[in-house]
């Protein structure tokens, strides 16, 4: 099953790859959302091989996004925008956070688990010239526990 | 004294005998040190006698600028501080096995014995050693880790193809670009950054502070692993140093002629604003300006320049223009606060227009800057395809960027003599400049931009001081290779990553970073920051448009990680290597054709190469010094004393200058306060029969947190100062080198 979930991921982030270099801009972006989507989907391919741990996602979050997020109901946007209550709002929504033009363009989904998951696991596949894309991703081994953190938070 | 303290005195006592002069310690006896009225001078001794190769510091605090004189004892521990301006001073010994003396009043004209205290252990001691002993503490990913296969696989982001290419990041074109790591400040948590559970999340709100929040989130966004990278490399690096882990290696003590060192530090601008170059005359011509003002360039800081008057040791500033005040950007708007300093808190120290990165003087001591004049989306219509000019015909430049561009900057001038602005619309973008030694005094540009914007420009100065006619003044030309091997520059060539069509010539994408023009032949040179780093050297021919050439050199292995460069008369090529070494590029030492195939590639002429290691620990399982030497200038004048063309590296985690004499390094050591860091260098004669007493080399502090330097009246050893009358500002560090450590 894990090996399959790689594979798949991998045959996704191909197809957004083509998608994106391509010229025609409406094909360009059904591919992307359709892509993007699945990609959600099979990136929780590991998500059910055990509980999230939301302490275990605190301490992943702190060491791979914390860099560039608060989390907490005060916090001030920083090189990312503040994440309370990430969850169920809509992407590119932070009214005082000024998103880079590839974000705005193409983020046109709410913030449920699956996107997250999509999202951490490759900003730079997902949204090519995303400021996150110096980021290279969560390790699957990480991404349940970060979600369920980020989901704590609200 | 514990074991490790005992050796690391041993080693020092050791390498003082080895180096010691014919002469052995001998009674100091009253003619030796007579005073003088502008000296302070005396003899250092501890419980084990006379010190040798410490420093004694004389410093003052009622002159119009920080002031400190420091010099170097002999082999019997004797000083002479020279030529002191008349004020009331503090006179200290710092040295490396002791702890500081305490400050003891004096005035120019006394004699002084001091007392040095010997460090009670090795911790006390360590307080006082350049940053790289501290930062080479920092554990890096083995070798093993390298090819990175992404966040499923090793961790290591999968950019990084080997070990080399990380530190690099780490080092000079990442982190070490900006900041001296491994210093008081960069080793040690400020306690008003907060209370954090961990430390790295602490580390995580630290590089979101101030201005620089921006680049330090994108840079270290770049090395984040599952298990937290660099980001958590560092904490465990404070962590480890807080628990009192100290460095593996002790620095020696000067020896020789480093003996002969007259440092003079002076400060300018304020604790908020940080510089990058200083220019003190004409590289070409160094008696230009004698004894006259200095000047800085702020960056991104201000839009204040500092000027500083080293004969009566005062400092002013001056507000460069712009064109177009208006609509040019400033540097606040790409370099937001995020989160709080712990020192200025949530306020937007850098707010700069002009954007002043290096500068120049020429003949008559008009100034250059490397500075922003205008939007950088106003393109003049002469930068297009359908202008007049040949270099617009053959490569427009016509790229609009919106908001802040780092390089969009053009040419502001300024003449001190009357005190007036003007600018020089440049099509191309300008970064470093170096002024030709030819009949138009041409000035030739930098542009640090890869990619299409990848061009070298140029303005003939002499012209445009004639005319005023900015566009006629101006060329560019793109970085075309020889790569059919016809020896000259045809019309079309291949462009970056298309199919190569063998008959034709290739573009090259590579920018040049640092710039140098070749005294042996005309050619300009250059430095490229894509690792491993490149030099590329541009034959300007006949008609530069249409004729200049490109060569394009790869720095091979053990060598890595460049910034600055130069040229030395005979025209070899003098880089600094983040990989811990100086390296040289003698052109005249390629075997083989440097045009044809393959020749885009910078795979030419390996054997034009020779690598000088700098002195330093290494990390763990790293061969290369810990050392990130940001730019390199050569005294192609014999301005300091050590020989015409020698190669001096800003060592900017050794508080040094590295220069290379005779193969090895010469360590031009500033020992207070700690933290000096500079991004270029400059020397001027300001009277040639003055002997060592009419010339210097000058260095501003490039860090860009001044703040980060050891402060006024320090609450420790090298921390930054608590107050804001007490932060450092930005140094200006005068060198000189007399005949011998008594001289004056």
């Amino acid at each position: 099953m894990q090996d399959l979930c790689v594979v798949a991921r991998k045959w996704l982030r191909d197809r957004i790859v083509e998608a994106v270099t391509s010229e025609h801009d409406r094909t360009r972006r059904a591919m992307i959302r359709i892509a993007a989507g699945l990609l959600t989907l099979v990136a929780t391919c590991t998500r059910d091989a055990g509980a999230a741990d939301i302490a275990a996602g605190k301490a992943a979050f702190v060491r791979q996004c914390a860099l560039c997020h608060t989390i907490d109901a005060a916090g001030s946007n920083r090189y990312g925008p503040n994440l309370f209550g990430v969850i169920g709002r809509r992407a590119g929504s932070v009214s005082s956070f000024q998103y880079s033009p590839a974000f705005k363009s193409m983020a046109s989904w709410d913030w449920n688990e699956d996107a997250l998951g999509g999202w951490i696991s490759s900003p730079g596949t997902m949204v090519p010239g995303t400021t996150m894309g110096v980021f290279q991703g969560v390790a699957d081994r990480d991404r349940s526990d970060i979600i369920a953190y980020l989901a704590s938070q609200r | 004294m514990n074991n490790r303290f005992a050796l690391a005195i041993a080693v020092v006592v050791a390498s003082l005998v080895a180096a010691a002069t014919p002469h052995q310690a001998q009674p100091v006896k009253d003619e030796d040190h007579a005073a003088t009225a502008g000296n302070i001078r005396g003899v250092v001794t501890s419980r084990f006698g006379p010190e040798a190769g410490v420093w004694v510091i004389a410093e003052t605090k009622d002159l119009g600028t920080r002031f400190a004189k420091i010099v170097v004892t002999d082999h019997s521990g004797r000083f002479v501080v020279p030529d002191l301006p008349k004020a009331r001073y503090d006179v200290w010994v710092r040295g490396y096995g002791l702890a500081d003396s305490p400050k003891i009043a004096s005035e120019p004209g006394k004699s002084l014995n001091l007392a040095a205290v010997i460090a009670p252990d090795l911790a006390a001691a360590a307080q006082y050693y350049p940053a790289v002993y501290w930062f080479s503490l920092l554990r890096a990913p083995d070798k093993s880790k390298f090819p990175g296969t992404g966040p499923n696989g090793n961790g290591i982001p999968v950019e990084f193809k080997s070990q080399d290419q990380w530190l690099d990041v780490i080092k000079t074109n990442g982190c070490g670009n900006c900041h001296q790591l491994g210093n008081y400040a960069t080793r040690n948590i400020p306690p008003a950054l907060g209370h954090f559970d961990s430390s790295i999340a602490a580390w995580a709100q630290r590089l979101q502070t101030g201005p620089g929040g921006t680049t330090m989130a994108r840079t270290m966004g770049r090395l984040l692993t599952p298990d937290g990278g660099h980001l958590a490399a560092l904490a465990d690096w404070t962590d480890r140093i807080k628990a009192g882990e100290l460095p593996s290696a002790t620095p020696p003590r000067p020896v020789g002629i480093e003996r002969n060192l007259v440092i003079t530090v002076r400060d300018w601008l304020d604790p908020k604003h940080y510089l990058h170059d200083v220019v003190t005359t004409d590289r070409r011509r160094p008696t230009v300006n004698g004894h006259g003002l200095i000047y800085g360039a702020t960056e991104l800081s201000t839009d204040q320049i500092p000027i500083l008057d080293a004969v009566n040791n005062s400092k002013t500033t001056i507000r460069v223009p712009v064109r177009d005040p208006e609509a040019t950007p400033s540097s606040a708007q790409a370099n937001p606060v995020f989160a709080p300093s712990p020192y200025f808190g949530s306020e937007q120290v850098w707010d700069s227009q002009v954007n002043a990165h290096s500068l120049v003087m020429d003949q008559d001591g008009r100034i250059y800057f490397a500075a922003q004049t205008r939007p950088p989306n106003d393109i003049p219509a002469y930068c297009r395809k359908d202008s007049p000019l040949r270099s617009a015909q053959l490569y427009p430049l016509e790229e609009r960027h919106e908001g802040v561009f780092q390089n969009a900057r053009q040419v502001t001038v300024y003449d001190p003599t009357s005190k007036k602005f003007s600018f020089i619309d440049t099509c191309f973008g300008t970064q470093h400049l170096n002024l030709a030694e030819d009949a138009d005094n041409t000035l030739w540009f930098s542009t640090n931009t890869q990619g299409e914007l990848a061009v070298v420009g140029w303005v003939n100065t002499n012209k445009y001081r004639q005319t005023g006619d900015a566009a006629a003044s101006q060329g560019w030309t793109a970085l075309i290779v020889d790569t059919n091997g016809n020896g000259k520059r045809d019309e079309g060539y291949n462009e970056p990553g298309t199919p190569l069509d063998p008959d034709k010539d290739t573009r090259i994408p590579f920018a040049l970073y640092g710039i140098s023009f070749s005294p042996s032949d005309g050619s300009i040179w250059g430095s490229s920051l894509p690792h491993p780093g490149y030099v590329i050297r541009v034959s300007p021919g006949p008609n530069p448009p249409d004729t200049a050439l490109a060569e394009i050199y790869k720095v091979p292995m053990p060598g890595y990680g460049i910034r600055g460069m130069d040229v030395d008369r005979d025209g070899v090529v003098w880089v600094p290597l983040d990989s811990g070494h100086i390296a040289s590029f003698d052109r005249r030492k390629c075997s083989g054709p440097l045009n044809g195939p393959g020749a885009e590639r910078g795979e030419k002429c390996p054997e034009g190469w020779t690598f000088y290691p700098l002195p330093g620990p290494g990390f763990v399982g790293d061969s290369g010094a810990a050392e990130n030497p940001y730019y390199l200038w050569v005294d192609q004048h014999d301005i300091l004393g050590l020989g015409a063309n020698t190669p001096i590296a800003t060592g900017n985690q050794s508080d040094s200058l590295h220069a290379l004499v005779g193969g090895r390094i010469v360590e031009l050591r500033v020992p207070y306060p700690m933290g000096f860091y500079a991004k270029n260098i400059d020397g001027r004669i300001d009277n040639p029969g003055a002997g060592w007493k009419g010339r210097a080399l000058w260095a501003t502090s490039g860090n860009r947190t001044p703040v980060h330097i050891e402060g006024i009246d320090a609450p420790a050893p090298g921390a930054p100062g608590n107050t804001d009358a007490t932060r450092s500002s930005p140094l200006v560090v005068q060198f000189q080198l007399r005949p011998d450590p008594l001289a004056y």
